[in-house]
């Protein structure tokens, strides 16, 4: 009984990429949010943040790996920083229910704020913050979030200073509440 | 026996018997039945406590499992946060629920400490480190059975308690057949009891009520003669305080008319006296006239007097020019005198011019001339002379007339004077009574006013009691439609109560073939 619950849950909720699009409808509301979250992107406090982390890294976070990071409970201080700091502040209000996350990187990839903990620590060499720090918007494949088993697609944007991408805005979106 | 005893002292001993007996089996069945409610109290006051203990536990624990539930799939740290708190909260008063237990406990502390290590090991170790797929694994695979162990144990719990308050139950009924037995038969016997005192109660009670109703039968028909009698009475009460009522209305009316009409009065009154104390100061202006008027006419009377007296001095002194006249008339005599001894003169200067011839013949003509001039002087002093005694002559005549003409004139205004005056006192004397008879209607003016104002005063204590009395009409009236109303009830009450004693004899006699 134990074997077989086991399985079920793992064949339910492994992440899966799945090869189907957006309807026209949900990707005319996703090109719309993609406006919203550019205009994120250009708050202010975001790009002051990115300025400050791309300027002096954080100490405590100088040895951070992705093992380390991964090692961090949700509510250990270091977690909970880039959920409290401005930037963080600035990310939780603009969550909505269409929003399922939401985080922030440097221009080395590394976290400056999030909405909730991300599974790495750093994106660096992946397209969604590599095509933002080339001046691009990213949009990845329709994916099952593992831990809601809900559809999503995820979205990058870059945040600009002056012209020139000094971070990346990664947001993920719900795709069955894109209306 | 009744009448021996009488009704009030043979119902009081078939009562007390009674209420001994009852007495007697109630102390009895309520002894009973407190000792099985006790036992039933103190069975269901436990089974409560326990009830309560596994329902707490219950809701506890499921809360746990709910709060996990939801923090599995939970990605907003601050909610996890604050999930987290009150997960461990509950813990702790899981922990509280299983050391206040009223039951069996330590199983079910067992199991909780390992639920409890379970979940410790969920949280921190898979959900607050992301690891979603691990922690729902986990979660159904090794918490979930625990929380079903511990829920379906605090359910056998629950049985037990149910299958100990079923048997409280079944006990407690067994003990109530078993009361109802002792109840049904005491009752029985205090049915018999009645019955028998009943049956001689009735006995003499039948007797005594037929005679109380055939007296009850005699007072219903003279209540009724009497309320119909009262009604009536009401009713012409009722319609003489109509009437009343309407005289008095109409005289309040009257009152009120007359009122406004003192009140007219008092204000012709007003108007009046006002009028009449314009007149005497009218008749006062009158006076002083007639009094300067008088005083005019004495002036007059004066000044007419110091006439007649200036005529007089005219009179002499018209005398005095006659004697003037009268000297110049001698004196003119005097004249011819001289004219006649003139001519003499001149004719002898003539002779003697005729003597001395040629030498005298121009004194002659000078003598001539001279005796010419004194021929012309005397006649220019005749002709004076004859004037002087036409102005003596109608020097006379003037004074004479004017004197004749003056003393009527005087005469005249002397009896105007004395008329004007005798007019002006009797004028005098009539403003005088005027102006007596003027201030004696001012002061009866002012008598009618205050009069008025009494009469007004009166009038509104008039009206008052004619309010005062309206009221009482009224009131008068109500009391006789009220009581028309209580004669009409009582009436009814002895149409009603010869209805019961009717039944009351048909209760006593059994049959209505009995009524008369």
């Amino acid at each position: 009984m134990k074997l077989f619950l086991k399985v079920a849950l793992c064949c339910l909720l492994t992440s899966q990429v799945y090869a189907e699009d957006l309807s026209k409808e949900q990707a005319t509301a996703l090109a719309k949010e993609i406006e919203t979250i550019k205009k994120i992107a250009a708050e202010p406090k975001i790009i002051e943040a990115i300025k400050a982390a791309n300027a002096a890294p954080l100490a405590d976070y100088k040895d951070m790996s992705q093992d380390k990071w991964k090692d961090l409970p949700v509510l250990d201080p270091k977690v909970r920083y880039f959920s409290k700091n401005p930037a963080g502040e600035v990310l939780k209000s603009k969550k909505n229910d269409k929003i399922t996350e939401l985080f922030l990187n440097a221009a080395d990839g590394s976290k400056v704020a999030f909405i909730s903990k991300t599974s790495g620590w750093t994106h660096k060499g992946k397209a969604k913050h590599d095509d933002p720090m080339a001046g691009k918007t990213w949009q990845g494949p329709v994916e099952m979030d593992e831990s809601t088993g809900l559809k999503s697609v995820q979205v990058a944007v870059p945040v600009l200073d002056g012209g020139k991408a000094i971070g990346s805005l990664v947001t993920g979106f719900s795709i069955t509440k894109l209306k | 026996m009744i009448k021996k005893l009488g009704l009030q002292k043979y119902l009081l001993i078939i009562i007390s018997g009674v209420v001994f007996i009852s007495l007697i089996s109630s102390l009895f069945t309520v002894a009973y039945i407190q000792r099985s409610i006790t036992g039933l109290i103190k069975a269901s006051e436990e089974s409560a406590r326990t009830t309560n203990n596994i329902i707490n536990l219950s809701i506890d624990i499921s809360s746990i499992q709910s709060g996990i539930s939801a923090l599995l799939t939970e990605k907003d740290p601050d909610v996890i946060e604050a999930s987290v708190a009150a997960i461990q909260a509950k813990s702790k008063k899981v922990l509280v629920d299983i050391s206040q237990c009223q039951f069996d406990c330590p199983s079910i502390a067992e199991l909780n400490i390992n639920y409890d290590k379970k979940v410790s090991e969920l949280i921190n170790t898979k959900i607050l480190l992301g690891k979603t797929s691990e922690a729902i694994e986990y979660y159904i695979g090794d918490v979930s059975p625990v929380y079903l162990k511990v829920l379906a144990d605090l359910n056998n719990k629950g049985d037990i308690v149910q299958k100990n308050t079923d048997l409280q139950l079944k006990q407690s009924a067994e003990q109530a057949v078993q009361l109802k037995y002792v109840i049904a038969s005491s009752s029985g016997l205090m049915i018999v009891i009645i019955l028998l005192g009943g049956l001689s109660f009735r006995k003499s009670l039948v007797k005594a009520l037929n005679a109380i109703s055939e007296e009850l039968k005699m007072s219903t028909s003279t209540i009724k003669d009497t309320s119909n009698k009262v009604a009536s009475t009401s009713d012409f009460l009722s319609e003489s305080s109509t009437e009343q009522n309407a005289s008095i209305q109409s005289t309040s009316q009257a009152v009120q008319e007359i009122s406004s009409m003192t009140e007219v009065n008092k204000n012709n009154v007003g108007i009046s006296t006002k009028n009449a104390q314009e007149s005497q100061e009218q008749i006062g202006e009158g006076k002083l006239a007639i009094s300067n008027m008088l005083s005019a006419i004495g002036k007059i009377s004066s000044s007419n007097n110091q006439m007649v007296s200036q005529i007089t001095k005219n009179e002499n002194e018209f005398g005095e020019v006659i004697h003037l006249i009268q000297d110049i008339d001698s004196k003119t005599k005097i004249i011819n005198d001289i004219v006649f001894q003139t001519k003499l003169l001149s004719f002898n200067a003539s002779v003697e011019a005729a003597r001395a011839g040629e030498h005298g013949k121009g004194f002659s003509v000078v003598a001539e001339e001279i005796g010419n001039l004194a021929v012309m002087s005397g006649k220019a002093a005749t002709e004076i002379s004859e004037l002087l005694n036409n102005s003596v002559k109608r020097v006379n005549e003037i004074v004479k007339n004017s004197q004749s003409a003056m003393g009527q004139i005087v005469e005249t205004g002397k009896i105007t004077i004395a008329e004007g005056t005798k007019s002006a006192n009797s004028c005098h004397q009539i403003f005088d009574r005027i102006s007596e008879e003027s201030s004696q209607i001012c002061s009866i003016l002012e008598e009618i006013n205050a009069g008025t104002l009494e009469q007004s005063k009166g009038i509104e204590e008039v009206n008052k009691s004619m309010l005062q009395l309206n009221e009482v009409a009224n009131k008068g009236e109500q009391i006789s439609q009220e009581s028309f109303q209580m004669s009409a009830k009582l009436n009814e009450q002895s149409e009603q109560l010869s209805k019961i004693v009717n039944e009351l004899v048909v209760m006593i006699d059994g049959s209505k073939n009995n009524l008369n």
